[in-house]
């Protein structure tokens, strides 16, 4: 319900945002027929509104059920989901400045040694399905990796 | 009919017959595996198939979306955990025949049954695909209009818990749709200056993140530890008696068109057709009191209800452009890669490939029947996979398939932010597949609506004096509003009769 609460109002500050820029667009002509800005104003005027109906239902029921903590487990789980969307943006990053198999291959070894997986099944592993998708998406597909 | 012909000779070449068999298995693999959907394959393997022929793309596709609906079956009756949504009713009486040591007979059935509903709605997708789209050439911007806010409307307010959170995700993918240039003065929206935005932000790198990685990443956050799901089960046989099939062909025919009006229904899937087919069945049927203790009829009513959607959803998707569920949500994202836009046109620009795909369904429910006949006795080991590398598969083809749309890292980029925000939304029980559907429907809405206005000088009566438009934007109204008016009326007839 938190996390409810959280992401209503980041969009209704991303809508008001959004609203305010959107005003700049051209807005129609004279005869009537609107322009660039009037979809996105329509739009963010709802999503503000019905985001607001969300965070009053929200409140409405953590009142009647309050929230529980989260769990060491579930603490446990949400940094490995932090860890892999870390060595995702890295691997953004990297992209291009090293070879395809070599990047792939720390990916996935970083992705199982987050998961606690054996090395003797990932190391190998890793670096064959490196070199698998490269040969399918470079060789077979036409898809430049490493550009 | 020269059509059909040069129709059937393309699907039937070898390479169409590889992917679809490619597809197939991909579908039993992901339809088996609970948690994984049929809909995160299509997400991932559309970007790789757009290197492809659209007639080997499509077939792979159509193999995956056929023969994962079945495939949810598999684990549904093995370990009682359906592979996919559709498949929750089989895990009542499925599950029951494996206890009882009659697993073989309910994997045939799953089979048979689901690929006879998938050849059953292949044939009404045949005999009415082309009437509607007729019909449907007739529509003008307002009804277009109409039918996208329609067609956000059926799948906001059928598929999931809160109207508000739906309307708002919907609201929210129209809202993404219009970044990137306007379509009719090509006036670039919320760029800052990127020019990787000014086509717009990419459905396929969205779709990736919301139903590829941020699904794993939920599934990680929600995983318990699970040792070998599947180990010792005794098969038995598998095809049923021939005194079977006669006993359950009225039932079944009956749930397999119920399914097929089911799946024409926008955002109504699987799920729901299997759940009122089997309670259905329940009330009509001579063996009503053995349905959930194992009973193989409802076990066959449900198996066809939930391959049965797949050509209603693909006739309302193909004639209308809107998708009938989830999938179909995501396969017209892949059409539109090909250059296809779903829709009467398609019947009009594309109509050799109309057929095609038709043949291809066919061909897809004769894959994976003898596929699923063949290999029901290996399919329990399919559910001992290793999930932590079946995840690592799917991050890793998410990321080079988001990539591979446009060789760009700014889509993997897209596709990770659509991810980690997928994963919020899904902790936060907002739903997903309004997003991407307003995504998609988004600009056929904003420019059909601007060309109304602009026919009539800014007066929005073209909207109502139009009377399918009409008929349209009332079905929204009472779609949106109708169940909580009915509480309200419920409400309000209860306190009435409290105080008489």
């Amino acid at each position: 319900m938190t996390g409810e609460i959280v992401i209503s109002v980041s969009l209704m500050l991303l809508t008001a945002g959004a609203f305010v820029i959107s005003l700049s667009f051209p807005s129609g002509t004279s005869d009537g027929v609107p322009g660039a800005g009037f979809f996105p104003q329509i739009l963010c005027s709802v999503i503000f509104i019905l985001n607001v109906l969300n965070i009053i239902q929200a409140i409405k029921k953590r009142k009647a059920k309050p929230e529980e903590a989260f769990t060491t487990d579930q603490i446990t789980k949400l940094k490995q989901i932090l860890v892999i969307t870390l060595a995702t943006v890295a691997m953004i990053f990297l992209w291009g400045s090293m070879h395809f198999i070599i990047l792939c291959s720390f990916y996935l070894i970083i992705f199982n040694i987050v998961l606690k997986q054996s090395p003797k099944y990932y190391l190998p592993g890793s670096l064959a399905t490196a070199i698998i998708i490269y040969i399918v998406f470079e060789k077979i597909l036409n898809v430049m990796l490493n550009s | 009919m020269e059509m059909v012909t040069a129709a059937v000779a393309a699907v039937l070449s070898p390479s169409v017959l590889f992917f679809m068999l490619v597809g197939v298995l991909v579908g039993a693999v992901i339809g088996a595996l609970p948690g994984l959907s049929v809909v995160m394959a299509i997400s991932i393997l559309t970007p790789i198939t757009f290197t492809l022929d659209p007639a080997e793309g499509l077939a792979m596709l159509l193999g995956v979306y056929n023969s994962g609906v079945w495939a949810g079956g598999i684990s549904a009756i093995l370990v009682n955990t359906p592979g996919t949504p559709a498949s929750i009713m089989s895990t009542l009486d499925g599950y029951q025949m494996t206890k009882r040591g009659e697993a073989g007979l309910a994997l045939g059935i799953n089979t048979i049954y689901s690929a006879i509903g998938g050849l059953f709605s292949t044939l009404v997708l045949m005999v009415a695909a082309f009437p509607i789209a007729n019909f449907a050439l007739k529509f003008g911007p307002a009804e277009y209009f109409s039918l996208a806010l329609f067609g956000l409307s059926m799948i906001i307010c059928v598929s999931e818990k809160s109207v508000v959170k739906g309307v708002m995700m919907g609201c929210l993918g129209f809202m993404l749709a219009t970044v990137g240039q306007d379509s009719m003065y090509a006036y670039p929206r919320f760029t800052y200056g990127n020019v990787n935005l000014l086509e717009g932000i990419q459905y396929v790198a969205v779709m990736i993140g919301l139903f590829g990685f941020g699904e794993v990443l939920t599934q990680i956050y929600e995983s318990k530890e699970i040792v070998g799901l599947a180990e010792k089960i005794k098969i038995g046989k598998i095809i049923p008696s021939w005194k079977q099939f006669l006993d359950f062909a009225p039932i079944t025919s009956l749930a397999a068109f119920i399914g097929v009006i089911i799946g024409a229904i926008p955002g109504a899937g699987g799920d729901i057709a299997s759940i009122v087919c089997w309670d259905w069945g329940k009330k009509i049927s001579k063996d009503k009191d053995n349905y959930g203790k194992g009973s193989a009829e409802g076990l066959a009513v449900t198996c066809i209800a939930n391959n049965s959607i797949i050509g209603g959803a693909m006739t309302t998707m193909l004639t209308l452009g809107i998708p009938g569920d989830a999938v179909t949500a995501v396969l017209i994202g892949s059409l539109m890669m090909y250059g296809m836009q779903p829709g009467p046109m398609m019947f009009v620009n594309n109509q050799e490939f109309i057929y095609k795909m038709m043949v291809m369904m066919v061909v897809a429910n004769i894959a994976f029947l003898i596929f699923g006949l063949l290999t029901s006795k290996m399919s329990a080991s399919l559910l001992n996979f290793k999930r932590e590398y079946v995840w690592a598969a799917i991050v890793i083809l998410s990321i080079v398939g988001s990539y591979s749309v446009n060789n760009s890292a700014f889509d993997v980029s897209i596709m990770l932010l659509f991810g980690v925000l997928g994963f919020f939304f899904k902790r936060a029980d907002f739903p997903l597949p309004p997003l991407i559907l307003g995504l998609i429907l988004g600009p056929m809405a904003e420019s059909n609506l601007r060309r109304s206005l602009a026919l009539t000088n800014g007066s929005y009566s073209i909207f109502f004096v139009n009377p399918i438009s009409c008929v349209l934007i009332i079905a929204t109204l009472l779609a949106l509003f109708g169940p909580f008016l009915f509480n309200l009326l419920k409400g309000k007839k209860n306190s009435g009769d409290g105080q008489s």
